[in-house]
């Protein structure tokens, strides 16, 4: 719709010894991964372990000091409009606009990204009535529960149908039920060939949802893998598990 | 940089910002129902025309009659009271305004040229109703006097030009109504605290409090610029700057007409002022607005919340008062020094073109600082809107 990636890319998200530095403190240390079309990848690690500042530096909020990373095939430091024009970013925290409507919430995004106005409006009663917030569309959502701020922030990101999401943390005090719809959508970008990052410290949301996981301690990647890989490797039955050897070794 | 952007960011703010209620406070009630009323309300309440000052008097005799009818007017109403009363105690309870003690035999004054009566007054002079009956009974003993002067003097065969061998013609050559002084004085500052002020909430709740409520986080994940998302924000700090000036003028002059006749010439200000000279002002104040919501952009971008960004912020509300009050001190050729001075060089544009005095070398001179200003501000905020070290400030 809105944007593609390079045309030929393989890899929608690949990073090449990502470091960010705040002064001495080293937030996120050598990080390389790669991110494939359809795949569901996550980020796992204990809190301040760098997971959100690698997102924050794939989504171009923070510049990397040295490394880089490509998305979509565009590179971080070169291309940033067109990384940002190609992801789509659920923050920590929803960040949605007390005195706005999810229809017009979507709309302001939506008109940010280029779309032409006519496809927006269709689009945003398609996705609103997916997220079953057809009959709240026109309430500010100032009133709203955090699940559903947290499914119209997630719609944000993906109002635009990017090839790239970075999802950080969300499904974080979610009830069942609305973690169980963003984990459908989750699905969903998978089958339609995206590449959807998600940052979480949630084992069991982890061993459901990815395809592969990165594990990440004091801002390094100390393990990545698919599950049953990381399992065998350190000889665990489950990913928690695996998630404490590591990260305590 | 991209003008449909930059409008979708301006379209969405100014929507936010007219659903919020503290914003529609500070740019609608208060410059035109509270600040017209705070400054003209007491003025209103204390004028003796709307509400005559109470006056007690203590007669010895009834050779005072004549005297007290007439103080009688309606603005001073005089009540009678008995000699055993406490006059100090009524007073200070606030019954009456003033207190009058007539001496015995008041009538006296007629008969010689030598005789001389004492009127014993009280009154609360840090009322200001108290000093307003002071002066008011003061005004009427002073005519009664010279009626009794005039008397004698007659009786002696002089003129009443006698006393006063040497008088006084003061000719002005002020060019301007005295209304268009007290604009002149009034309308700068308050021009000058709304361009600056007016968009203060505005300016704190789309910076600081989008840092706070963590939606500038997702903004600055859309394909637009930072310098496009500062440019967004900006029109509207402005607009509303610039509309928070207007209806601040509008509720001063609609204050001065409804709660004219309580304050006196200043009611009557009988201003006009040419096309041009309102487009002068309109510049000038746009200007400063344009200055101060970059200003104000700049430094609070650094804050984390919107508490930390109102402590920073909040000495500018007082720092633009001080020119508009040194202004009324400073001779013009002390002030010309000014004219390249921040704020100083709008306010005496502002000033001038209400005078109409507007002198072509001092406005280039004022304008054209203004204007560097603006831009060197504007830059400045834009600059810091693209370093990640104010924007990703946690």
């Amino acid at each position: 719709m809105a944007f593609r990636s390079r045309v030929g890319v393989q890899a929608l998200i690949q990073c090449t010894s990502l470091t960010k530095k705040f002064g001495q403190f080293t937030a996120v240390d050598q990080v390389t991964f790669e991110v494939a079309n359809g795949e569901v990848f996550g980020l796992l690690g204990p809190n301040g372990a760098g997971k959100t500042t690698t997102m924050r530096l794939l989504s171009t909020l923070l510049k990397p000091t040295s490394g880089t990373a490509t998305v979509a095939g565009y590179d971080l430091l070169r291309e940033p409009q067109k990384v940002r024009a190609s992801i789509g970013v659920l923050p920590e925290d929803a960040g949605l606009y007390d005195r706005l409507t999810p229809r017009e919430h979507l709309f302001y995004y939506g008109k940010l990204h280029g779309m032409p106005e006519d496809i927006l409006r269709k689009r945003t009663d398609e996705l609103l009535d997916i997220m079953e917030l057809g009959d709240r569309a026109n309430t500010k959502v100032g009133d709203f529960s955090k699940g559903m701020k947290q499914k119209v922030a997630l719609l944000r990101a993906f109002v635009h149908d990017p090839p790239v999401l970075l999802l950080d943390e969300p499904t974080a005090g979610l009830d069942v039920m609305s973690a169980r719809s963003i984990h459908a959508f989750v699905d969903r970008f998978r089958k339609e060939g995206k590449a959807v990052m998600i940052s979480t410290h949630n084992m069991t949301e982890a061993q459901k949802l990815c395809d592969r996981v990165a594990i990440i301690d004091h801002a390094r990647i100390v393990a990545v893998g698919t599950v049953a890989e990381l399992e065998k490797k350190t000889s665990q039955k489950d990913l928690e598990s695996v998630f404490v050897q590591l990260v305590t070794d | 940089m991209n003008l449909g952007r930059i409008a979708t960011i301006a379209g969405k703010e100014l929507k936010d910002a007219l659903r919020d209620r503290r914003t529609i406070l500070a740019m609608i009630v208060i410059p035109i129902i509270v600040l017209p009323v705070l400054m003209f309300l007491p003025a209103f309440l204390a004028s003796p025309e709307r509400n005559p000052v109470r006056i007690a008097v203590i007669q010895s005799d009834n050779t005072s009659d004549d005297f007290l009818a007439s103080l009688a007017s309606n603005q001073v109403q005089v009540v009678r009271i008995e000699r055993t009363e406490n006059m100090t105690k009524l007073i200070q309870n606030g019954d009456y305004e003033l207190g009058m003690v007539l001496p015995p035999d008041f009538s006296q004054v007629f008969q010689g040229p030598d005789q001389q009566a004492t009127i014993t007054v009280y009154v609360d002079q840090s009322s200001a109703r108290g000093t307003i009956a002071l002066a008011l009974v003061q005004d009427d003993i002073t005519k009664y006097s010279d009626k009794i002067v005039a008397d004698r003097l007659a009786k002696t065969g002089l003129p009443p030009s006698a006393l006063t061998p040497i008088e006084t013609d003061v000719r002005s050559v002020t060019v301007a109504s005295t209304g268009a002084l007290f604009l002149a004085i009034l309308l700068p500052l308050f021009l000058g605290i709304y361009a600056v002020t007016g968009a203060m909430y505005f300016v704190m709740d789309t910076t600081a409090g989008e840092k706070e409520r963590k939606t500038l986080e997702a903004l600055l994940t859309m394909p637009v610029t930072r310098t496009e998302i500062i440019l967004g924000k900006f029109l509207i700090a402005v607009l509303i700057a610039l509309l928070s000036s207007a209806l601040a003028i509008l509720g001063m002059t609609a204050g001065v007409a409804f709660f004219s006749g309580a304050i006196g010439e200043a009611s009557a200000p009988g201003l006009s002022i040419s096309a041009g000279n309102l487009l002068l002002i309109g510049v000038a104040t746009l200007v400063l607005a344009m200055t101060s919501a970059s200003l104000e952009m700049m430094i609070s971008i650094f804050a984390r919340s919107f508490k930390e960004a109102q402590n920073f912020l909040s000495p500018l509300s007082i720092i633009v008062v001080v020119p508009a009050i040194a202004m009324q001190y400073m001779s013009d050729q002390a002030l010309r020094f000014f004219a390249v001075a921040p704020i100083f060089n709008t306010m005496l544009i502002i000033r001038d073109a209400l005078l109409n005095r507007v002198s072509p070398a001092n406005l280039t001179l004022e304008l054209l600082s203004a204007f560097v200003y603006m831009i060197i501000a504007l830059a400045v905020a834009i600059k810091i809107f693209n370093s990640e070290k104010a924007m990703v400030r946690y």
